[in-house]
């Protein structure tokens, strides 16, 4: 079976096309970006609206399949921006329709997670999940996915996205604070915010903001953040792993993309006696063929869902959905 | 005198020494190659001398716990108590330690304490009294949800460690209703913490 699954929940209108026996046929994106200014989920969502159609023909193209070879459509639910996600769900709906196939609704989260697994073989990890609007230390526990750890105020990725905005460098921040913070060599004093699992971001904002003022080096500066929020979601990791037994970590989003990140990660791991697991980069991000995957893994254990049900989920939580593919 | 290691945790080393002519015990925590020289540095020296000062503050409270000798860099020399687990020992003691063992949190939350990692192995017991030990994950907090989720620990930690002895944790309930005043937010958030299942066991 071959299944397409919509991903556009946030920047990113991505579809991927798999096979039910894992092997990702197509995976294409199109990010919306902004010059200035902030992310404004109408236009993401006329941005998706815009691409989507390009964006299956081209699956379909590098995957030689033609649109009679489908037999599942897979779409992002949730959690994410209204707009952006009924975009997403129209266009998976459409497919549904006029091929005639069934549809499955995908909490994006989950979806992470199961790329991840897929990719790397990872079998029972916690799964350490970076992004814009994400932070969150994720694991299976008891027949669902659960979150063990997490922000308790912004996003990892929107802290580096301001503090890039901050230094004047452009959207998304966080290659360009990575490219800064190579260059950077003294660790200036930051609040490092770990409660139990839990981490805040906001006190590194205001305090490298407080040192920009105050003169420091802009490459000090960045390097600083790293090292503290770094560190800070790699021992949100290691206390879940140490809590629930596990010996696996498995990181997703895109700030897992940022090499030193892995480098904590993959030290933290080694340290431990555990193994690390990250991705290739394009399944690090947002992407289609996590959602296509998941919704394979879904239908396979017999969930299936009526149009009526595809109805989107701004705030869909990971432990929500019941894990019956495991 | 021979260095003894006692345990060997994820966050720290508990080691059996001298310290002018005593017996101790010595808690060294583990360096973390993936942070900054720096910073682990620094962060290990904070959070031992947060670790006394809290030590300290729950005996002041009536909590029981070693007295805190001597803290050093990032070790923490604590008094060496020569009792058995509350782990190994709750079955002989059961009539009166599961009852005391409430009353104690209550009077470490009515210090603003949350102790972050109530198991039974982390407890003493000379048969009198309990000693509470490990304040390594414990912070300053008066919010229901942190209490709740020290009075969900304790219940967890039954649960997993002592099976048949589901009683036990209704009379900590008990313990911790008689000392702590108007406990019922602290109650109803356990009840939520439960169905969250965001603490269940492997």
């Amino acid at each position: 079976m071959y299944v397409i699954g919509l991903e556009g929940t946030a920047h990113t209108a991505g579809v991927g096309i798999v096979s039910s026996e894992g092997d990702v046929l197509a995976n294409v994106k199109s990010v919306y970006t902004t010059e200035v200014g902030g992310f404004r989920p109408r236009d993401a969502a006329a941005h998706h609206a815009r691409e989507f159609p390009g964006l299956i023909r081209q699956a379909l193209e590098v995957s030689g399949l033609s649109p009679g070879d489908l037999g599942l459509v897979a779409f992002s639910q949730g959690p994410g921006m209204g707009p952006c996600l009924r975009t997403t769900a129209v266009a998976a709906r459409t497919i549904a329709l006029a091929l005639r196939i069934p549809i499955v609704g995908v909490n994006h989260c989950v979806a992470h997670l199961e790329i991840g697994r897929l990719r790397t073989g990872a079998e029972d990890p916690v799964m350490l999940y970076v992004s814009g609007g994400n932070t969150q230390v994720i694991a299976y526990a008891a027949g669902r996915y659960r979150v063990f750890g997490e922000t308790l105020d912004i996003g990892i990725g929107n802290m580096l996205d301001k503090l890039a905005r901050e230094m004047g460098l452009g959207f998304p921040g966080g290659p360009r604070i990575m490219e800064m913070a190579r260059r950077g060599e003294r660790l200036l004093d930051l609040p490092y915010s770990v409660k139990g699992m839990d981490v805040a971001f906001s006190g590194i904002l205001t305090a490298a903001k407080a040192h920009l003022r105050r003169g420091a080096r802009p490459e000090d500066v960045a390097f600083s953040v790293q090292e503290y929020a770094f560190a800070m979601v790699v021992e949100a990791a290691e206390r879940a792993m140490a809590h629930l037994g596990k010996e696996e970590i498995l990181l997703a989003g895109g700030v897992a993309l940022n090499e030193r990140l892995q480098e904590m990660a993959r030290i933290m791991a080694e340290e431990r006696g555990a193994s690390y697991h990250c991705p290739e980069p394009e399944f690090l991000p947002d992407n289609g063929a996590m959602i296509a995957w998941t919704g394979y893994l879904m239908y396979s254990s017999g969930v299936r869902m009526r149009i009526e049900d595809t109805v989107v989920r701004q705030n869909f939580r990971t432990d929500e959905v019941e894990v019956t593919w495991r | 005198m021979e260095v003894i290691i006692l345990k060997r945790g994820a966050e720290s080393v508990i080691i059996l020494d001298e310290w002018e002519g005593f017996q101790v015990v010595v808690k060294r925590r583990n360096p973390r190659s993936y942070r900054h020289p720096e910073l682990d540095k620094r962060l290990r020296k904070e959070r031992m001398r947060r670790e006394a000062r809290l030590l300290r503050q729950a005996r002041a409270s009536g909590v029981p716990t070693p007295h805190v000798l001597d803290v050093r860099d990032s070790d923490l020399v604590l008094e060496w108590l020569p009792f058995p687990t509350l782990k190994e020992v709750l079955g002989e003691h059961r009539d009166w330690a599961c009852r005391e063992l409430g009353r104690l949190v209550a009077r470490l939350h009515l210090a603003r304490i949350v102790h972050g990692d109530l198991t039974t192995s982390n407890m003493l017991t000379d048969g009198k009294r309990i000693y509470l030990l490990d304040f390594g994950l414990a912070r300053v907090s008066e919010s229901a949800e942190d209490r709740g989720v020290d009075l969900h620990l304790i219940e967890e930690a039954l649960k997993s460690a002592h099976p048949g002895m589901e009683d036990c944790f209704r009379e900590v309930l008990e313990g911790y209703r008689e000392e702590f005043p108007e406990p019922g937010p602290v109650l109803e958030k356990l009840e939520e913490i439960r169905l969250r299942g965001r603490y269940v066991e492997r």
